[in-house]
């Protein structure tokens, strides 16, 4: 298969994440990516892109979330980022101490480092880039 | 995502289906739960078997409502979790949290007890 790269924005506005799921599910198409890594790999830009928005841009609709797809034979690999004014990831609770256990949210960058293979995270005060990767197994 | 409310007994059953992933859809299930423990129900029941996955928005609004609906003296209890659910649930260990069960009927008798 050839490369491929697939780049949107979208405005800071809450249907982003779905019209991002949408945009994901479409790219895996086009990339015939198997289901079982398709839902890792929707689960993983949803979260990707709702903290983008919410706590990048803080929900302004004039600043963007860029959502990048690089295809390639082996790999996919995810860029979502930002227009805010970036965050310390040390600061960030754990979500699985006991005192965290039940509160509703800080679990995003959890699952997204559980379900995909390589995660990075670059905050800069020009905003925050997530890059992540997910090793394909293609369909049968 | 779809919500389907049925009552079965003094159980409210929540059946869900689609993905929930946060945005306008999350709001809906949130609502939804924040309705029905304001309208006195204590026992709840979300029955998972079409949601293909969810993310932490919708772990969230669960938890925010088991937390809200366990203050009030009752319960929420999740049913035919999914596998790609389950591994979310193992992996933000929310699996030591919810009571979990088979099936639909099987969440609702547990209130039986």
């Amino acid at each position: 298969m050839k490369q491929q790269t697939i780049e949107k924005k979208f405005r800071s506005r809450p249907q982003a994440v779905v019209k991002a799921e949408r945009l994901t599910e479409k790219v895996g198409r086009k990339c015939e990516v198997d289901t079982g890594l398709m839902q890792d790999i929707c689960i993983a830009v949803t979260e990707a892109v709702n903290n983008a928005v919410e706590h990048g841009n803080n929900l302004e609709p004039d600043k963007f979330v860029t959502l990048r797809f690089d295809c390639f034979e082996n790999l996919i690999r995810i860029t979502v980022g930002d227009e805010g004014p970036g965050f310390d990831v040390g600061l960030v609770a754990d979500p699985l101490s006991p005192e965290n256990l039940t509160k509703p949210n800080g679990r995003g960058l959890l699952i997204v480092e559980s379900l995909m293979d390589e995660v990075s995270i670059k905050p800069s005060a020009a905003g925050t880039v997530v890059v992540m990767v997910k090793n394909l197994v293609k369909k049968r | 995502m779809q919500i389907k409310h049925v009552t079965s007994g003094d159980v409210a059953v929540l059946h869900l289906q689609g993905k929930i992933m946060g945005g306008p859809d999350a709001t809906s299930l949130h609502e939804k739960l924040h309705e029905l423990i304001e309208s006195g129900t204590r026992s709840v029941v979300i029955d998972l078997r079409d949601v293909d996955w969810m993310n932490s928005s919708g772990l969230g609004i669960l938890i925010g409502g088991l937390s809200a609906i366990r203050k009030s003296g009752g319960d929420l209890r999740l049913a035919s979790v999914t596998e790609k659910i389950e591994e979310v649930l193992r992996i933000t260990k929310l699996d030591r949290v919810f009571d979990v069960y088979g099936s639909t009927d099987e969440a609702v008798t547990s209130y039986e007890s």
